[in-house]
C-alpha cells in the first residue's frame, strides 16, 4: 500500500482535527509528515533522470506511532516512503522500529531497527521541516543509497553525562545487521549505470555482514556551541553481479575465415565485489547565536575492495572460463561544508552553504581520472547554495533553494547516460512540507 | 512638548509593567522543594529524565503568554526552536512531546494529578496542590 494513502487515511479517520501537535489514540501518539519538491536543473540531470525538464519526482512521506508501555520503556515504529527519480518509487519501508528502555540518564538501550546517526543532520535528513536547507550538503549527506546509510537492525546504547559547569556529553554506540535490497538504491544504480556500454543484468547476491557506529556529542559550557564526532564501520559488503555480452567467436578453434565463420556467442561476465574496508568519520560543530546558526562539518571515508571478474564463454567451448581477482588498495574520499542560517522571525529563515567533496583525497583535481580516460570533473564538486524558508504556520512551510555547482563528483550517468557531464551547472528546488 | 514627554513616560511605564508581569513560577509534583537552573534546562531539553529520587519527569508546556518568557529565561530558546527541538526527538522515536496544556489552571491541575510532573505558570497564579520550586 502506498504510504500516502496511510497518511491520508489516518488524517481522514481523525476527521482532520485541529493540528494540535500529535494525534493521540488512547496512549498512542501519531505523527506524520509529507514533503513534495519541484526540481529543475541546467546542463544535466540531477537526482532524477528528467530534472532538466523540471520534475516533481522528489517526495518523502512518513508516519510514526509511539507509546510508553511502562515508566521507562517506550516503543515506536515509523513507516516511510520516498520517490527520487529511479529510487524509492514510494514503496513503503520500515524506517525505524524499536523498544527503548531507559535505566537512568547515563544508560539506555534501544533494540530493533535503528536510525543511523552521523553529523548534525543524518538522523533527520528525511524530515524537511526540521532543517533550513531543502537539500542538505551532499558532501556529508548523500541523497542516494539510503539502505546502507539510514537504518540497521540491532541495538544501541545511549546516555548523557552532565558535568554541570563543564558541559554535557552524550553518546550513542550501536551495531547490527544491514542489508542491500536487490530493488534498493544501490542495485538500481548498478543496473542503470553503463560500464563500457554494458549494464548489469542480475544482482546475484548483495549483503552486508554488520555495521557499527559510535556517536559522541559534546555541548560546551559556551552557550550554543557543540561538537560532534561520529564513526561508522560497514563490515563485509558483498555485491555479486552478472551480465551477458556477445562476442564474435569463430565456430572452430582455428583462425576465422570463409570456412570457419565467426558467430556472436553469449559470454557471461560475473563480477564479485567484496569490501575489505568501508569506514566513515564525521567531525561536526555547530554554534547557535541568537537568531544565527553556524554549521561546520567534515567527513572522510576509507574504502578498500577486492574485485573478482569471472568470464564464462559458450558451453560448447572448453577452457573458456577464466577468473581474475584484483586486490584493491585503500583509497579515501572526503568533503565538508560551512553553512549559516538566520531566522528573521517566526516565519522567515535565510541561509546558505558552501560544500566541497572529493572522490580521492590524493587526486583533488581529478587529473588521475583524466589520465585513465575519465572526466577530471568527476573527481570533485563545489556547491554554493542559498535558501529561503517561509513557515506558513507550525505545521506547513515552503522553501526555495538555488545551487551553483562546479564539478561533477556524485553525479552519475545513470540519470543521463547518453551525455558527457558538464563542469558548471546549477539547480533549483522548490519544496513544501507538512507535518503533524 | 510636556505632553509628549508625559506620553512617552506613560508608554514606557506600560511596557515595563507588561514585562514585569511575566514572572514565572516553576511548579512540580515531587518531594523536592528546589531545582537547579541546570537541571531545569536539562529536563526541558530531554537530557535529564528523572528527579533525584528516581521518579520519572513528566514535562508540560503552558499555552499562555508565560511560555515565551519561560523558554527565554530558563531554556535559552524561543518558541519555534523549542518546538523544532522536540519534533526532532519525536520523529526519531526518542521521546514524546511534553504534555501541551492551555493555561496556568490546566498546568496546576495536571501537575497536581501526576507524580513527577513539572510545569510553569505565572508567579501570581494560584498553585494549590503543587510545589512551587525554588530555582537555584
Amino acid at each position: 500500500m502506498q504510504l500516502r494513502y496511510i497518511v491520508a487515511g489516518t488524517l481522514a479517520a481523525l476527521g482532520l482535527a485541529p493540528m494540535a501537535q500529535a494525534f493521540d489514540l488512547g496512549n498512542v501518539d501519531i505523527h506524520g509528515f509529507v514533503s513534495q519538491s519541484y526540481l529543475n536543473s541546467t546542463d544535466q540531470n540531477y537526482l532524477t533522470p528528467d530534472s532538466q525538464d523540471g520534475t516533481m519526482e522528489l517526495n518523502e512521506i512518513g508516519i510514526n506511532f509511539g507509546t510508553d508501555v511502562a515508566d521507562n520503556i517506550r516503543v515506536g515504529i515509523q513507516l516511510f516512503a520516498r520517490d527520487q527519480g529511479k529510487f524509492g518509487n514510494n514503496q513503503v519501508t520500515l524506517d525505524w522500529a524499536y523498544g527503548d528502555w531507559t535505566m537512568n540518564d547515563y544508560f539506555g538501550l534501544r533494540i530493533g531497527r535503528m536510525i543511523s546517526t552521523g553529523g548534525l543532520y543524518s538522523e533527520i535528513k528525511d524530515y524537511d521541516f526540521l532543517r533550513s536547507y531543502a537539500l542538505l550538503p551532499q558532501s556529508i549527506y548523500n541523497a542516494d543509497f539510503r539502505e546502507i546509510s539510514s537504518s540497521y537492525n540491532g541495538a544501541e546504547a545511549y546516555g548523557v553525562f552532565d558535568f554541570d559547569g563543564a558541559g554535557i556529553l552524550s553518546y550513542t554506540v550501536g551495531a547490527g545487521a544491514s542489508s542491500v535490497p536487490r530493488d534498493g538504491d544501490l542495485a538500481t544504480f548498478l543496473q542503470n549505470t553503463p560500464v563500457n556500454g554494458n549494464y548489469v543484468d542480475t544482482i546475484n547476491d548483495a549483503k552486508v555482514d554488520w555495521v557499527g557506529s559510535l556517536n559522541i556529542v559534546y555541548e560546551t559550557p559556551v552557550d550554543g556551541l557543540k561538537f560532534l564526532m561520529n564513526f561508522n564501520h560497514v563490515h563485509g559488503m558483498v555485491l555479486d553481479m552478472s551480465s551477458t555480452e556477445y562476442a564474435l567467436i569463430p565456430a572452430n578453434p582455428m583462425p576465422p575465415g570463409p570456412t570457419n565463420p565467426a558467430f556472436n556467442y553469449p559470454v557471461n561476465i560475473d563480477v564479485l565485489f567484496e569490501t575489505e574496508r568501508l569506514d566513515t568519520l564525521i567531525l561536526s560543530s555547530q554554534y547557535l547565536y541568537e537568531s544565527w546558526t553556524f554549521d561546520l562539518e567534515y567527513t572522510r571515508s576509507w574504502q578498500r575492495a577486492n574485485v573478482t571478474t569471472t568470464i564464462q564463454g559458450p558451453l560448447s567451448f572448453t577452457g573458456t572460463s577464466m577468473s581474475i581477482t584484483e586486490e584493491g588498495e585503500t583509497t579515501s574520499s572526503d568533503g565538508g561544508y560551512l553553512g549559516t542560517t538566520y531566522r528573521m522571525d517566526d516565519s522567515w529563515v535565510f541561509g546558505g552553504y558552501f560544500s566541497a567533496k572529493f572522490a580521492d583525497t590524493s587526486d583533488r583535481d581529478g587529473q588521475e581520472i583524466e589520465d585513465n580516460g575519465g572526466q577530471a570533473i568527476t573527481g570533485y564538486s563545489y556547491d554554493f547554495a542559498g535558501v529561503v524558508r517561509y513557515d506558513i504556520n507550525e505545521y506547513w512551510l515552503v522553501k526555495a533553494e538555488a545551487h551553483y555547482v562546479n564539478g561533477a563528483y556524485g553525479l552519475s550517468t545513470y540519470n543521463d547516460p547518453s551525455e558527457e557531464l558538464e563542469k558548471s551547472w546549477s539547480y533549483f528546488i522548490l519544496r513544501s512540507s507538512f507535518n503533524f | 512638548m510636556t505632553r509628549m514627554i508625559q506620553s512617552i513616560l506613560i508608554i514606557t511605564a506600560l511596557c515595563c509593567t507588561s514585562q514585569a508581569a511575566a514572572e514565572v513560577a516553576v511548579v512540580a509534583n515531587t518531594s523536592a522543594t528546589s531545582v537547579s537552573a541546570n537541571d531545569l534546562k536539562g529536563f526541558y531539553l530531554g537530557k535529564k529524565r528523572s528527579w533525584d529520587d528516581g521518579t520519572r519527569v513528566n514535562l508540560t508546556t503552558n499555552g499562555s503568554a508565560i511560555h515565551d518568557a519561560f523558554l527565554d529565561a530558563s531554556i535559552g530558546k524561543n518558541a519555534s526552536s523549542f518546538a523544532s527541538f522536540w519534533k526532532r526527538i519525536v520523529f526519531t522515536g526518542k521521546g514524546k512531546l511534553p504534555e501541551a496544556l492551555a493555561d496556568d489552571a490546566a498546568v496546576v491541575a495536571y501537575v497536581a494529578a501526576n507524580p513527577g510532573a513539572i510545569g510553569y505558570i505565572d508567579a501570581g497564579s494560584a498553585a494549590e496542590g503543587v510545589t512551587k520550586l525554588t530555582i537555584e
